[in-house]
């Protein structure tokens, strides 16, 4: 018995113990009732480090709150998902680009989410509002992109590149550039684009959206603002990565078809992954009329309205959007973290490639404004390549564009 | 002399035209065993410079389900196949051999149906499918596929062709319908049903929208679901190397089946009577 | 007459599979597809308001659907009589008893194995401004200077137009292939000894033979080209341009049907004239198609 004693003694001591963390855990974490629920998240597949960061991000919020988790991945994303809400099987949480996020928002499938309890104010300005309407908000940001320029070491000098956008487009910079490449290689490629030169548009404080959703593109100022670059496309300053036979500017860039491109910072582990030789730096924007910009995309957690398990999928959006879980989610899977407190904490700022990116974060706009931009988008590169060919003045492409897209904007209405 | 002439002007035509169909084909075989950058770089070369598994590996490292996804393919892909060569033969029979009221009727709803534009029946078809509770079940593949109103209108045009007198034989032997079409019908289309075989099992192979649909559990998915689910495919960058390899491996099955059913293309009825 | 009642039985059990098929899944769609075509929807929410004929009045006013229509009729027009010769003549090739066809048979049925995605990389490579096709045109002094094919007007739906007929050509050519099988080969030797040359086989033989297979191949190919949504899509981007030259009726559908407006009811109401359009492109082809013999 003597020798039970101390035996017992620590058995005893062994199940307090794993009583008390139980019950702390229960105590501190989430309700008691949320613990053993299923949450289904929909999302679109990433590549191999995005898909081992959102497992593991995962799988602490499970370890943490005991709700579990069943992932969607959706290929053809808005095609699918739409299909599901309408049949009434979406997944109760799923990603939701801010640009289509006015489309969703004005179907009523998305759950407005409290300012405070999801804990906003923490967000980047631009991407707190790329998801409000009417004063609610409707998503919380889990990264972003920005977009800014990358530059090929071995054949550009950081110290050359003009630091305002005349400069770069409208002077002779990219002419002494290109003078001096191989053959097969440009100064620098361009997108047609509205959602990639919005921020050019608009430069000056002009709207390329004007009342009732419309297109404002032939306003005198939004012409005057493109001028700078499809004159430097219409002089073959710059050109584009299908003209170079290539599917897009990480592609012509990695392959040496061009020294200079704008891209967003998805294309940073693409080249490191791709195209490990290359060496490149990363300067944020050249200005536009004196001031800072570029274009910011997000992409948000949005709630699904008829969702049955509302209180484990906030837990969910919650703890995604958190300080934990999006640092594990973006230094993981190497995007940039939407509040302004996980780029401290990360210290993602200290990296000389991120950090132009991460400095656009603040003046940025983002490619958002109503459901009619893919209509005034598509005009716009309906239009446009004529302007290259010489067949018409950037001002008359623009004119029809925005005839053809406000026609359509209001049959729709 | 001429006859020579002639002869060597078809073999010019042969080979011209397989290297016109062949070089987009074999470039994208190739490119498999092509890194990322060799690829995307625009060189006409065929043979890879630097020849790699790495895309391979890739794709069979990335999911634990990748040989259940072949599996589930198969199964699918077989059973799909052997439903619809079935179905389609015996309504296309229907239609070209049997006289009764109605049948033009159907054939020309038949033929409609090829005409409406799937997208639009993209989401009607979810909503019925949901209905009948078949998500997340083969069924809701099998089923709405069990028959291709393009084959059924296929064997129709075959069997307007083929000479009475054999069916009339049999008819007089005592064979019943049934008898005639399983003992007379079918064999003798031997040609007609490798083509269906082939092109259904290729049309259920790299299905793909339907299947990433109505199937939501990843062990279930199939070869073509699985990969592109891998994929990042919005708005996100290709990455070409495993495109390819994957459009190489989901080929491979497709091959041998034509391959082991072209001895079918070769022969019909006139060659060797009823075999 | 009792015969004739139990072949009409037979009939309708042997068709009877396909119709439980088509109209669990098909007639019920299409008349689904025919009632929200005459209302405004917001299937998220089931919001339905009639609205009458407003979709198909919209049709006639709609310039973009009037230009849509012109690129697929054109489109049409040119990819169907192409493809269908050069599958025939393809086939009737491949069908002539000559050492090594075997290989061929195979090699030109690969291409329809391609995956679509890697097809339409490749073709846009080959036909980008410094791509293979400008190279070789220049160096053979054809043109001056480099076309720039996916970003001009004027040619870019050609160059889908030939990307279709590439990748379609092997499919219809397999099912010629097939159905030259079944040709007896008595015919052929008949002629012959009338002292008939490969060319005349090739029209008076082979031609009417395989009329009811080029009835199928022919309103597949209408079909396949009224509706193609996949090249126009990858090639333009989904914006159907430049110009609205790569705008296809499909293209347009799509947009309207999963864009950013609830326009689900006139993307429905265009696909259904579609459709009747294709209806009635391949009634009249078929009646070409069909003159006095066979059937």
């Amino acid at each position: 018995m003597k020798r039970l004693l101390p035996v017992l003694m620590i058995l005893m001591l062994a199940v307090g113990m794993f009583v008390g963390c139980g019950k702390k855990e229960v105590n501190d974490g989430t309700a008691q009732e949320l613990m053993g629920k299923t949450v289904v998240v929909g999302r679109w597949g990433g590549n191999d480090s995005e898909t081992a960061a959102f497992t593991k991000a995962v799988n602490d919020f499970t370890t943490a709150t005991g709700i579990k988790v069943t992932e969607k991945v959706y290929s053809d994303y808005n095609t699918e998902l739409q299909a599901e809400m309408i049949g009434g099987t979406a997944p109760d949480v799923f990603y939701v680009d801010a640009y289509m996020a006015p489309f969703y928002i004005q179907q009523g499938v998305l759950m407005p989410l409290d300012e405070q309890e999801f804990d906003l104010d923490q967000f980047y300005e631009p991407l707190k509002n790329a998801f409000l309407s009417d004063g609610e908000y409707y998503a919380a940001s889990k990264d972003y992109s920005t977009l800014a320029l990358y530059y090929n070491k071995a054949y550009v000098n950081e110290s050359d590149i003009p630091i305002t956008m005349e400069e770069l487009l409208g002077g002779d910079f990219l002419i002494n550039l290109a003078t001096g490449l191989p053959k097969d290689m440009v100064a620098m490629t361009y997108n047609q684009d509205l959602a990639r030169s919005m921020f050019m548009a608009q430069a000056g404080g002009v709207e390329i959206v004007k009342e009732g959703n419309l297109s404002n593109l032939s306003d005198p100022r939004v012409v005057e603002n493109l001028k700078l670059e499809y004159d430097a496309a219409v002089a073959k300053k710059i050109v584009t990565p299908a003209d170079l036979g290539q599917g897009w500017n990480g592609d012509a860039f990695g392959n040496l078809k061009t020294a200079i491109m704008i891209e967003g910072n998805w294309v940073l582990g693409h080249l490191q992954t791709n195209f490990p030789d290359v060496d490149f730096g990363v300067l944020e924007l050249p200005t536009v009329k004196g001031e800072k910009g570029t274009m910011v995309f997000t992409v948000g957690y949005g709630i699904n309205m008829v969702t049955k398990e509302a209180d484990a999928s906030k837990e969910f959006v919650k703890y995604m959007t958190g300080a934990e879980g999006m640092a594990t989610w973006c230094m993981g899977a190497g995007v940039l973290p939407s509040r302004m407190d996980v780029t401290t904490a990360t210290n993602v700022e200290k990296e000389p490639l991120k950090m132009p990116h991460i400095a656009g974060a603040v003046y940025a706009i983002p490619w958002q404004k109503g459901t009619t931009m893919d209509t005034i988008n598509v005009e716009f590169q309906n239009y446009v390549p004529s302007v290259i060919s010489g067949e018409r003045s950037l001002e008359a492409a623009l004119k029809i564009a925005e005839d053809e897209a406000n026609k359509t904007i209001e049959a729709n209405n | 002399m001429k006859k020579k002439i002639f002869k060597v002007f078809l073999y010019l035509l042969l080979i011209t035209y397989a290297g016109i169909t062949l070089y987009p084909f074999l470039w994208a075989l190739f490119a498999s065993f092509k890194p990322y950058k060799e690829i995307t770089e625009g060189a006409l070369n065929l043979l890879p410079k630097e020849p790699t598994l790495a895309a391979f590996k890739a794709l069979f490292l990335m999911d634990d389900n990748f040989l259940g996804w072949i599996r589930n393919s198969f199964f699918i892909c077989t059973l799909g196949t052997v439903i619809n060569v079935f179905l389609n033969s015996l309504a296309g029979y229907s239609l070209a051999r049997l006289e009764y009221r109605g049948r033009n009727l159907i054939f020309n709803l038949i033929l409609v149906t090829i005409m409406i534009p799937s997208q639009v029946l993209l989401i009607p078809n979810y909503i019925i499918i949901k209905s009948l509770g078949l998500l997340d079940s083969y069924a809701a593949i099998l089923f709405p596929s069990a028959i291709n109103a393009t084959y059924i209108f296929m064997m129709r045009q075959f069997y307007i062709n083929f000479p009475k007198s054999l069916e009339e034989a049999a008819s007089i032997d005592g064979l019943g319908r049934i008898g005639i079409f399983f003992k007379i019908a079918l064999p003798l289309a031997k040609t007609a049903l490798a083509t269906q075989g082939v092109f259904i099992f290729l049309g259920f192979w790299n299905e793909f929208i339907r299947p990433k649909l109505y199937l939501s559990t990843p062990s279930k998915y199939t070869l073509t679901v699985g990969i592109q689910s891998m994929m990042s495919r919005y708005g996100g960058i290709t990455q070409w190397d495993h495109v390819m390899a994957a459009s190489v491996i989901s080929l491979v099955p497709i091959l041998i089946i034509y391959i082991v059913l072209n001895k079918y293309f070769m022969k019909g009825i006139r060659m060797d009577g009823d075999k | 007459m009792n015969r004739k009642k139990l072949e009409a039985l037979q009939g309708w059990s042997f068709i009877s599979p396909a119709l439980i098929v088509i109209s669990i899944f098909v007639i019920g769609s299409i008349i689904f597809t025919i009632y929200i075509s005459f209302h405004r929807v917001n299937l998220f929410t089931g919001y339905y308001e009639f609205i009458g004929l407003d979709n198909y009045k919209r049709l006639f006013n709609d310039t973009k659907v009037l230009i849509a229509f012109k690129n697929t009729l054109s489109f049409v027009a040119v990819v169907v009589p192409i493809q269908t010769f050069l599958a025939m003549v393809m086939a009737s090739v491949l069908n002539a008893k000559i050492k090594g066809v075997k290989v061929f048979r195979i090699a030109y049925f690969l291409p329809t194995l391609t995956s679509s995605a890697a097809l339409t990389m490749i073709f846009m490579f080959l036909f980008s401004l410094y791509g293979p096709i400008n190279q070789i045109a220049l160096q053979l002094n054809i043109i001056n200077e480099p076309i720039n094919f996916l970003n001009d007007a004027k040619v870019a739906l050609k160059v889908i137009m030939s990307m279709n007929i590439w990748s379609t050509v092997p499919f219809f050519m397999v099912i010629y292939l097939a159905a030259l099988q079944e040709v007896p080969e008595a015919i052929y030797e008949a002629a012959r000894v009338d002292g008939a040359t490969n060319v005349q086989q090739f029209f008076k033989i082979t031609i009417p033979q395989l009329k009811p297979i080029t009835t199928f191949v022919l309103l597949m190919g209408i079909i396949g080209t009224f509706q193609m949504f996949d090249q126009a899509y990858i090639f333009s981007n989904g914006s159907g341009g430049p110009e609205n030259s790569t705008l296809t009726v499909a293209l347009l559908s799509y947009r309207y049907a999963f864009g950013q407006n609830s326009t689900m009811g006139f993307a429905a109401a265009i696909a259904l004239v579609l459709a009747l359009l294709i209806l009635v492109v391949s009634l009249i082809a078929q009646k070409l198609n069909k003159s006095d013999t066979l059937y």
